[in-house]
């Protein structure tokens, strides 16, 4: 999984809130407005679901601080359709940039800073900020902990 | 006690750093395992969803230095939320060798509420962890007296940064 990720042709910056997270290009299906999300809700956790290619889909919100939050933020404008070979949902962020792994330095998560909760597999440092490489699956695993947690 | 062979003096003594990690807590590192201290302000990231005790990474040198609180992995048996821990009065980038075949230097930072300073350490101040409770086994190779704040385990960086999985205990709490 993790060669799969660094031979990406490129990321998917989002921008949620302070935070920056960074998913592979070929795991991103479409870019949605947020105006197009259904308040109904098929899973406790998210805060909707979204029409993705005929196929409807969960939609969560992450904070800053990569938790799984119930309610939409204001400042979300566009639902991102993640997609692997397991599972498809979307996200909700304030933006989004393309950037190119030429760009990125990246470095494996330190193994102190590991735990199977953590959804980052790589930090970079662009623009002289860190950001946070995660892909479909690990943050899918953030929104089934958060299951366990309700 | 295990000795850093660089660090041998006279065959007895050994200078080691002497790193404050909280009020009442020391700990100590080989005299040529910290190669800077940080007392300026920096900034710190937060990784989300990691250990509570390691959550924070700041950039150094243009390199990405994971900040571990020892006191706070010794002292906290819950030790993973994602909860803000409390930025450090001050940090030390330590460096150590990374396992695996090409044993690469690597550097880390430990937090510490005050500047770490110089001991000379012998054998005979061989003594028992600070607290058996506590999980210094983990992480520490030794300990010894201290002559005004009593035991000072000296840790293992390559355990701490280098940890085998789930080596260093980690239980999830909400």
């Amino acid at each position: 999984m993790s060669e799969q990720l660094l031979n990406s042709h490129g990321f998917l910056q989002l921008n949620l809130g302070k935070m920056r997270v960074l998913v592979p290009q070929h795991e991103v299906q479409s870019l949605e407005s947020t105006l197009d999300i259904s308040v109904e809700k098929n899973d406790m956790n998210s805060i909707g679901n979204i029409i993705n290619n005929g196929v409807t889909q969960n939609v969560f919100n992450f904070d800053d601080k990569l938790n799984v939050i119930q309610s939409m933020s204001d400042s979300r404008r566009i639902c991102v359709c993640l997609q692997n070979d397991d599972v498809a949902y979307g996200v909700t962020c304030d933006a989004v940039n393309n950037i190119d792994l030429q760009e990125v330095k990246l470095v494996e998560l330190p193994e102190c800073m590991k735990n199977k909760y953590c959804p980052v597999l790589y930090l970079g440092i662009y623009k002289n900020r860190v950001i946070n490489v995660v892909n479909t699956s690990t943050l899918n695993n953030v929104i089934s902990q958060t299951d366990n947690l309700n | 006690m295990e000795q850093n062979a660089e660090n041998n003096i006279d065959g007895n003594t050994c200078k080691a750093w002497v790193l404050p990690i909280a009020n009442d807590m020391n700990v100590a590192v080989g005299e040529f395992e910290m190669i800077h201290i940080i007392s300026e302000w920096l900034r710190f990231y937060t990784v989300p969803h990691s250990p509570t005790y390691c959550n924070k990474i700041l950039i150094w040198q243009g390199q990405l230095v994971p900040v571990f609180d020892i006191n706070l992995y010794i002292k906290s048996q819950y030790s993973i939320n994602n909860n803000e821990s409390a930025v450090p009065d001050f940090v030390c980038i330590v460096a150590y060798r990374a396992e695996g075949q090409t044993k690469t230097i690597q550097f880390g930072a430990v937090s510490l509420s005050a500047l770490p300073y110089k001991v000379d350490v012998t054998d005979e101040l061989f003594c028992g962890y600070p607290d058996e409770e506590q999980r210094w086994a983990s992480i520490a190779l030794s300990c010894f007296q201290h002559a005004e704040y009593g035991p000072t385990p000296i840790v293992d960086l390559q355990r701490i940064y280098c940890p085998e999985p789930f080596h260093l205990d980690m239980v999830r709490v909400s």
